[in-house]
């Protein structure tokens, strides 16, 4: 992966008046929002250089798609500031929007028109779009052959192509995507990366929110993480990747606490997770680099406990767990899917 | 003027546009087709010759005009309150405020452009409905209807009446929608007051004279017609003046609710 960032200084944790504003396509600090009595966003300060891919991670309700309505305006922040371009943005500087392209939850299109006439339909608001940007942005997103086609007869990936292709009208120095890969097939997320990256090469800086990770670590140059409205690590994701590097090991389920002392004593690492009981065994995840899983498994070996598994980790998963919170195996194995509590129709 | 233009695009590619003027002109045909055909065979002269006023002279004209405003009313209410609750209910404003457009600019215009629709709906349905009318008056034997060079130079005006009062009817649906955030809640909620007027209007046919329903339904209306239904007319610049402010009064709520709102949608 590489880093458009190049020598942006993106610390992986910092306080908030470290960082300054110049050079930054977003900005928020001490962003908060509440929903009547629930908060949704708290005091996040949130730094996304310029001319790179921003991936915005977070699990279901961490404020990720809050965040994003809060940049183009559609809500109103309880406290905190905004900057847009390295400008103050304020729920009523609109035309500040005219140089951000927006594709916000599900796209949002009418039924009846052809994907050229909503994109027409679009282009007549908020800034000028050139003659011809409209059949360009459609041949952008593949879907000029499709284009005087109603938009309820197309497939879901096309309709959120249709809202990247919208996103795109003005050719905006700042794209803010909310799950863009919703819907797209292999093929579709391939041509969309292309897209991203051609976009980022030109200067445009993109806000790509996210949970399915391996997109983001293929895409991404810089990563932020949020969980229950706060920012929990902000950084350039080859460091971030390798600060959550780890070897995870599984072994019999009585020899767990053996194991969890044996890990323990394992020099240089930066921390042990587990044991953690699974129906196949018991988990425990050392931090220590991916080349050293040979030596932990000797180290096991010679203790007598022979594990089952042994697997050297350095993805974004095991880091975006870490931090926002590892789902114990067994309540993964005992819950109905998606945390429902009854029985599946 | 391009944010006009796109309104009215819309618009013209909207099913419900074309549909909503196909029912109304269906219920127009049937009317007329019905009373042409129901006037001769009726055998009580004085029943018969009530029927017929329907069919002649000036009175005709505006009984057309009346029955324009109120069945058409009902249907601007509804057509309106779809395209403003369709706005929130697909997330399409969502999409334009992201763009930097102006909130109200954008609620006002998609208003305009439905009051362009409606005048040209009206035009449309009126000039069939003349044509219905001359067929029904030889259908039922009754000379077509003879329109003084007074009352003709006035029509203009009168129709441009009955268009406001359209247009009202039209932005109380239009601003109870935007109020909902939804199409069907805001054309359900349109039609249930509309239905509650008229009940209000049998129980208090005074008093219902001030709600905004009536008001413009009676724009149209001669003293003699409301004196069949048990009431007097409000002085008509009273009638212009109240309506043009429930008009404005609707739209200025539609726009203050869009440009206040948090859209989460």
């Amino acid at each position: 992966m590489t880093s458009a960032a190049g020598g942006s200084a993106v610390a992986s944790a910092r306080p908030a008046d470290r960082i300054a504003a110049h050079g930054l396509a977003v900005a928020t600090r001490g962003l908060t929002k509440r929903y009547g009595a629930r908060p949704a966003l708290n005091g996040l300060d949130l730094s996304v250089p310029r001319s790179i891919v921003y991936g915005f991670l977070g699990p279901n309700g961490a404020g990720k798609t809050t965040t994003l309505r809060l940049l183009v305006g559609l809500l109103r922040p309880n406290a905190g500031t905004i900057e847009l371009l390295g400008r103050p943005f304020s729920w009523r500087d609109r035309r500040r929007l005219f140089e951000v392209g927006s594709l916000i939850e599900v796209p949002a299109f009418y039924p009846y028109l052809s994907g050229r006439d909503n994109l027409r339909a679009i282009a007549a608001t908020g800034p000028p779009v050139e003659r011809g940007r409209i059949d360009e942005v459609l041949e952008f997103v593949a879907l000029g052959d499709r284009a005087a086609d109603r938009y309820d007869t197309y497939s879901l990936g096309m309709k959120q192509r249709l809202g990247i292709a919208a996103a795109l009208l003005n050719d905006p120095p700042l794209l803010l995507l909310d799950e863009p890969a919703n819907g797209l097939d292999p093929a579709g997320i391939v041509a969309m990366r292309a897209l991203l990256r051609l976009l980022t090469s030109r200067g445009t800086t993109v806000l790509l929110s996210s949970h399915i990770l391996p997109e983001v670590e293929q895409l991404a140059d810089v990563v932020g993480i949020i969980a229950a409205g706060r920012l929990v690590r902000e950084g350039r994701l080859d460091q971030l990747l390798a600060e959550g590097a780890a070897v995870r090991v599984r072994v019999a389920t009585d020899e767990g606490s053996r194991a969890a002392e044996v890990l323990a004593a394992v020099p240089g690492s930066a921390g042990l997770e587990g044991p953690t009981q699974g129906p196949e065994g018991t988990t425990l995840t050392v931090r220590v680099a991916p080349d050293r899983s040979g030596e932990v498994n000797r180290r096991l070996a010679t203790a007598g406990i022979y594990a089952s598994r042994v697997e050297a980790t350095s993805d974004l998963e095991s880091l975006f767990l870490s931090l926002t919170g590892r789902p114990d195996e067994r309540e993964i194995a005992a819950v109905a899917p998606f945390g429902g509590a009854g029985t599946p129709p | 003027m391009r944010l006009l233009a796109a309104a009215l695009r819309k618009l013209a590619r909207r099913p419900a546009s074309w549909v909503v003027a196909l029912i109304l002109l269906a219920i127009l045909a049937l009317f007329y087709l019905a009373l042409g055909a129901s006037a001769n065979q009726i055998p009580d002269e004085r029943q018969r010759a009530q029927i017929e006023t329907f069919l002649r002279d000036e009175t005709a004209v505006r009984v057309l005009l009346g029955f324009l405003l109120g069945l058409g009313g009902l249907l601007a209410l509804a057509y309106a309150g779809a395209v403003g609750g369709a706005e929130w209910t697909w997330g399409t404003l969502r999409v334009v405020v992201a763009r930097g457009e102006s909130r109200s600019r954008y609620v006002l215009t998609t208003f305009a452009a439905i009051a362009i629709v409606v005048l040209l709906g009206l035009i449309v349905a009126f000039a069939v409905g003349l044509a219905l009318l001359l067929l029904a008056s030889a259908m039922a034997g009754v000379p077509a209807p003879s329109l003084s060079g007074e009352f003709l130079a006035g029509l203009p005006g009168l129709v441009g009446l009955a268009w406001l009062g359209l247009v009202e009817q039209a932005a109380i649906g239009f601003g109870v929608a935007t109020v909902a955030r939804s199409q069907l809640a805001g054309v359900g909620a349109g039609i249930a007051l509309y239905v509650l007027e008229q009940f209000v209007s049998v129980a208090l046919p005074q008093q219902s004279r001030y709600l905004p329903f009536t008001v413009s339904s009676s724009l149209v209306a001669t003293p003699e017609q409301a004196a069949t239904v048990g009431t007097q007319l409000l002085d008509p610049a009273l009638s212009l003046g109240l309506t043009a402010a429930y008009l404005v009064l609707a739209l200025g709520i539609a726009a203050l609710v869009t440009e206040t709102a948090e859209i989460t949608g």
